[in-house]
């Protein structure tokens, strides 16, 4: 989850009250501001955004820290929050929101209450290339293909993004997108690369080594180099190729695989990877779990007919085996990121 | 709550950060809270120079200008 830092509140209110940071700075009570950021990531909001959201609302309005329009402020924060985590927060009635934060302003509405209205008027927003911040970076062409990217491959893009601004790099290369799957960690592709024994920390070191870290942290958007737009492409034939109808993580490995020359395939095969079994194994894990989709459904002959208790047993057993590896993965996604905010690198 | 004239910034600062403040205030002959105000100061500027937290907040306060209007002020 995208928790808000100190400057990104004083950004809030530089806008708000359209006035320049430094006079943001001065009319804003910093430490009351530092406070209530620090309640938000407490862990029990660490991933919850509702709960951080109305940790929060509550905070700001409580302590009022703004010189200024200070309610208008708050909700703005709150708003800005939520649109970081591909949500929206619903103001109307606002009437009752106001009643809410009168309340809150005289000490007689729980956190839990600005919690509980929080959750009710958060909305989840569709990722779109907007969101992501990519409009600027790819032709028209393009951007239909990233609305059929899945979820979890356009969450790949937004780490490329971060990767590269970690690296301190000024574009978005192949090696960026290959650390982001691996780094997602949940997708067919990092799977596959799993079972070829490749980390996100070798992998970076990999990198490291090949092209070596920049010399200042990019502002802004960071624009993909044309070779990372053709793996991308790539991976569009790929999924057409194969009657997909949405692009996946496997599909962008396979882009990396198919192109062959970028820094992400010379990493893989510094590795030890080959890269025709990385292919193989794709299609071998593609068609795995394609039978195990066509069974869950109901679909495979060889089952349906015969054995109905038995494929009932089979199902449930198999339908917990993967609820418990889904469940695993966004453990120890949570973990990693845990980890990182405390500055310790989970790979290490 | 945070006055209009307000010049005073209070900001707890881990020790390490501070004595960086510190040596770089003496160095170049400023108050701290003069080099830390200057500090926060550009910090905000570069969170408003990020493209995509910038849309992000306009679109926000675009798609809810009506509501944030008519929200009632607390002070």
């Amino acid at each position: 989850m995208h928790h808000l830092d100190l400057y990104d509140v004083l950004a809030v209110v530089a806008r708000v009250m359209h006035c320049d940071p430094e006079s943001a700075v001065r009319r804003t009570d910093l430490d009351a501001v530092a406070q209530v950021l620090s309640e938000t990531t407490s862990p029990l909001c660490q991933d919850d955004l509702a709960e951080a959201g109305g940790v929060l609302l509550s905070g700001l309005v409580s302590r009022r820290p703004f010189a200024g329009p200070n309610r208008t402020i708050a909700v703005a924060v709150v708003l800005q929050l939520a649109g970081l985590n591909n949500a929206d927060l619903e103001l109307e009635p606002v009437e009752e929101v106001d009643a809410l934060l009168d309340r809150v302003s005289s000490g007689q509405a729980p956190i839990a209450e600005v919690i509980d209205v929080v959750r009710h008027r958060l909305k989840c927003r569709e990722l779109t290339i907007s969101s992501l911040g990519l409009e600027d970076q790819i032709n028209p062409e393009e951007s239909d293909m990233f609305e059929k990217f899945t979820e979890r491959a356009r969450r790949v893009m937004v780490l490329a993004q971060e990767e590269a601004r970690n690296l301190q790099h000024n574009y978005i290369g192949t090696e960026h997108v290959l650390l982001a799957i691996l780094e997602e960690g949940g997708g067919t592709a990092a799977k596959v690369l799993a079972n070829l024994n490749i980390s996100t920390a070798a992998a970076r070191a990999v990198v490291l080594e090949i092209v070596g870290r920049g010399e200042q942290a990019p502002a802004g958007h960071i624009p993909f180099t044309p070779r990372s737009k053709r793996v991308l492409e790539y991976s569009l034939r790929e999924a057409v190729q194969l009657g997909h109808q949405n692009i996946g993580t496997e599909h962008i490995l396979l882009g990396i695989v198919q192109d062959g020359e970028g820094v992400a395939a010379q990493t893989l095969v510094k590795l030890g990877a080959d890269l025709s079994k990385v292919r193989q194994l794709i299609r071998h894990r593609q068609h795995s779990e394609a039978a195990v989709t066509e069974f869950l459904a109901g679909d495979s002959g060889s089952f349906t007919p015969k054995m109905p208790a038995r494929k009932h047993h089979l199902l449930s057993e198999l339908e917990s085996l993967i609820d418990e590896n889904n469940q695993l993965y966004d453990q120890v996604r949570r973990l990693r990121e845990k980890l990182r905010q405390h500055n310790i690198d989970p790979d290490d | 709550m945070a006055k209009e004239a307000t010049k005073n910034i209070l900001l707890r600062l881990d020790p390490e950060l501070a004595e960086r403040l510190q040596a770089v205030a003496e160095v170049e002959g400023r108050s701290v809270s003069d080099v830390a105000r200057e500090a926060i100061t550009s910090l905000v500027e570069h969170r408003r120079n990020d493209a995509r937290f910038s849309l992000l907040l306009e679109e926000n306060l675009a798609r809810h200008e009506q509501s944030l209007r008519r929200l009632r002020q607390d002070d």
